[in-house]
Order: structure tokens, then C-alpha cells, then sequence
């Protein structure tokens, strides 16, 4: 067939036929950007809604928390306490024992005049001792020298006057046993 | 409107929607993003806040079953005050249980005003109160005396002890025992 139309008129005839393409894929366009838009929506909705959800449970559980302070106070007092009474123990003296031990090595007819403890084994312990017999505060050195809390023992000084014998030793402690 | 003019608005009001979408998914998705990065961590608090809960929970069981019972003993062993005349009544009290004379007691002199913890010299995270004193006995007597003082409900410590013997009969022991507080 021949198209006898006008140009211009052939040519409104391709726009108007182009137009209705165009118009249904706008169409699409505004359809695909609600349905897209509706599902973006949703999400950032959704999400939003959640960690609203998320926050209000953190904020009620953080005043739980709090109401909780004065017991945490209470425990941790108690705690420090505790903390601090086991330090108290490691560092305590047992001098009942201690004494108890040297009793054990004292040699009969021989007693102690002065001995100063302190439960420091890294300082020298001065004992004056007193026995009725030259030969028993020399026994005194070797019965100390002889126990497992002493590392070592001098003799300092052997004196004698009306009471007997009177001897002047230095002990030392092994690590940890002077308490 | 000719349709060439209403063909190329259609066109132009498909590029403009185009380009206002593109831009509201990437708005849209990068708002998810960073909605999402704080969903996480809100769930991450909200987590650690349960396991919190939860561990304070657990703790105050543990502590009404295992602590309540012995807080008497270690406000006993510890206590906050000084409780001075207590301390002072149990030493009087063991040395004569032990058959010993307890003479000379000093404490160290208050630096400033007297309160519950004046008197005491910081030892670690306790404060101290040292006490010193003389006792006039025997050995044995002096043993039982500082076994008693070893195991005193309160928690004591013998700092230092100086035997003397000046005649064979008596012999004067010198001690210094701190007793311990934590107000």
C-alpha cells in the first residue's frame, strides 16, 4: 500500500506508535519502582523496627542491671574481703609452730635467754642461749644446724659466769620458714 | 502537544524516574546498611546485657549459698572498725586462758583525730592496727598463747616476738601483733 500521508503526519503517525511503547514502559518503570520501593521500604521498616525492638529490650535488661548495683557493691566488698584475707594468710606467722620446732631440737639442760623473730628469712635471727655444761650449748649449734627450717648457724660468742654457760648464736632461715 | 514533543517528555520523565529510583535504592540501601550495622550491634548489647543478666544472676545464687552464710565470719575475720576494745579483751582474755600475765600494752599513738580507723598503718589493701605487748610465762604457755592467737576468729598477726629470760624462772615476751581491718 502506498502512504500517500505527509511527512509530518507519517512522522506523528511513528511517535504516536513510539509513544505507546514508551507509555507502557513507564508504566513498568513506575510499577517496578513501587514494588521496589514497597520492599526497600519494608526492609528499612522492618529493621528500624527490630533494633527499636533490640535498643528497648538492652535498655530494660540495663535497668535490671542496675537495680542490681547494691547487691554488686555488697558482693564485691565481700569479694575484696575475701581477696584480702588470703593475702593476710600467705604472709601470716605460725611462730607456735616455729617455737615449736626449735623446742623440738633443744638439747636437755639448755635454754633460750632472748631471740628476737620477725619472720623475715632474709635477716639474721641473734639467740642467746644458756646450758649447764660447755659441751651442751655447742650441742645447741649442732641440734639447730640439724633442723629443716635453718639454713645455717654461727656461734658468736661462749661465755661462762655463775649461771653456767652462756652462748651467743646467729641463725638464718631458709626461704620461707621463718614465719 | 505534537507526539514527537509528548514522545520525548515520556522519555525524559523515564530517564528522570530512572535516575530519582536509581538514586532512592542506593539512599534506600545504604539507609538498610548502616540500619543494619546498628541492628548488629543492638543485638550484640543485647547479647552481652543477657549474658551480663545472666551472670549476675548466677553470682547472686552463688553468693546467697556460699557467701551469706560465712559474712558474719569474715566481718569477724575482717572487720571494718577498728573494734579496739574487742581485740584488747581477746589478747586478756587468751593470756590468761594460757596461764600467761599480759603487762604493757601499747598502741601506736593517733596521728590525728580518733575515728574507726585511726591508729592503723596501711599493710596491702588492709589497714593494720599493731599492738604491742609484754607477757610473763613459760614456754609452754607462750605456745598455747600464740596458737590461740593463730587461730582468733579475727585475723591477727604476730609481727615480731622478743624472748627474754632474765632469770631462770621468768621469762618476759615481747610481741607485736597486728590485727587487721578493711573499712
Amino acid at each position: 500500500m502506498i502512504n500517500l500521508l505527509p511527512n509530518t503526519r507519517k512522522e506523528d503517525i511513528r511517535y504516536a506508535k513510539l509513544n505507546r511503547i514508551v507509555l507502557s514502559y513507564l508504566r513498568l518503570v513506575i510499577l517496578l519502582g513501587i514494588v521496589i520501593g514497597g520492599i526497600l521500604g519494608a526492609t528499612v521498616f522492618y529493621v528500624g523496627a527490630m533494633k527499636a525492638q533490640a535498643a528497648a529490650d538492652v535498655a530494660n535488661k540495663q535497668r535490671e542491671i542496675t537495680s542490681y548495683a547494691p547487691f554488686m557493691t555488697q558482693a564485691k566488698d565481700a569479694s575484696d574481703r575475701l581477696i584480702a584475707i588470703k593475702g593476710i594468710q600467705v604472709s601470716q606467722t605460725r611462730f607456735s609452730l616455729l617455737l615449736g620446732d626449735l623446742a623440738k631440737v633443744l638439747p636437755q639442760g639448755v635454754a633460750i635467754d632472748t631471740i628476737t623473730l620477725t619472720g623475715d628469712d632474709t635477716k639474721p635471727v641473734r639467740i642467746a642461749v644458756s646450758g649447764n655444761t660447755y659441751n651442751s650449748v655447742l650441742a645447741f649449734r649442732d641440734a639447730v644446724a640439724n633442723s629443716p627450717r635453718i639454713s645455717g648457724v654461727d656461734l658468736e660468742s661462749i661465755s661462762q659466769d655463775t649461771g653456767g654457760f652462756h652462748a651467743g648464736v646467729v641463725i638464718g632461715f631458709k626461704k620461707g620458714q621463718a614465719r | 502537544m505534537t507526539p514527537k514533543k509528548y514522545f520525548f517528555t515520556l522519555l525524559g520523565i523515564i530517564v528522570l524516574l530512572i535516575g530519582a529510583g536509581a538514586y532512592g535504592y542506593y539512599y534506600a540501601v545504604t539507609r538498610i546498611n548502616v540500619s543494619k550495622a546498628d541492628l548488629a550491634k543492638t543485638l550484640a548489647d543485647q547479647d552481652a546485657t543477657i549474658q551480663q543478666l545472666d551472670n549476675i544472676t548466677k553470682l547472686r545464687s552463688q553468693y546467697n549459698r556460699d557467701i551469706v552464710p560465712i559474712l558474719p565470719k569474715i566481718n569477724d575475720a575482717l572487720p571494718k572498725t577498728k573494734n579496739q576494745t574487742e581485740i584488747l579483751a581477746q589478747l586478756q582474755s587468751i593470756a590468761s586462758a594460757s596461764g600467761l600475765a599480759l603487762t604493757n600494752v601499747s598502741l601506736p599513738s593517733a596521728a590525728g583525730l580518733p575515728d574507726n580507723t585511726s591508729q592503723t598503718v596501711k599493710a596491702g589493701t588492709v589497714l593494720a592496727l599493731p599492738i604491742s605487748f609484754q607477757l610473763q610465762g613459760s614456754y609452754a604457755q607462750l605456745q598455747a598463747f600464740l596458737t590461740r592467737v593463730e587461730n582468733l576468729s579475727r585475723f591477727t598477726n604476730v609481727t615480731s616476738l622478743a624472748i627474754s629470760q632474765a632469770e631462770k624462772t621468768s621469762v618476759t615476751y615481747s610481741m607485736t601483733v597486728n590485727a587487721y581491718i578493711k573499712p
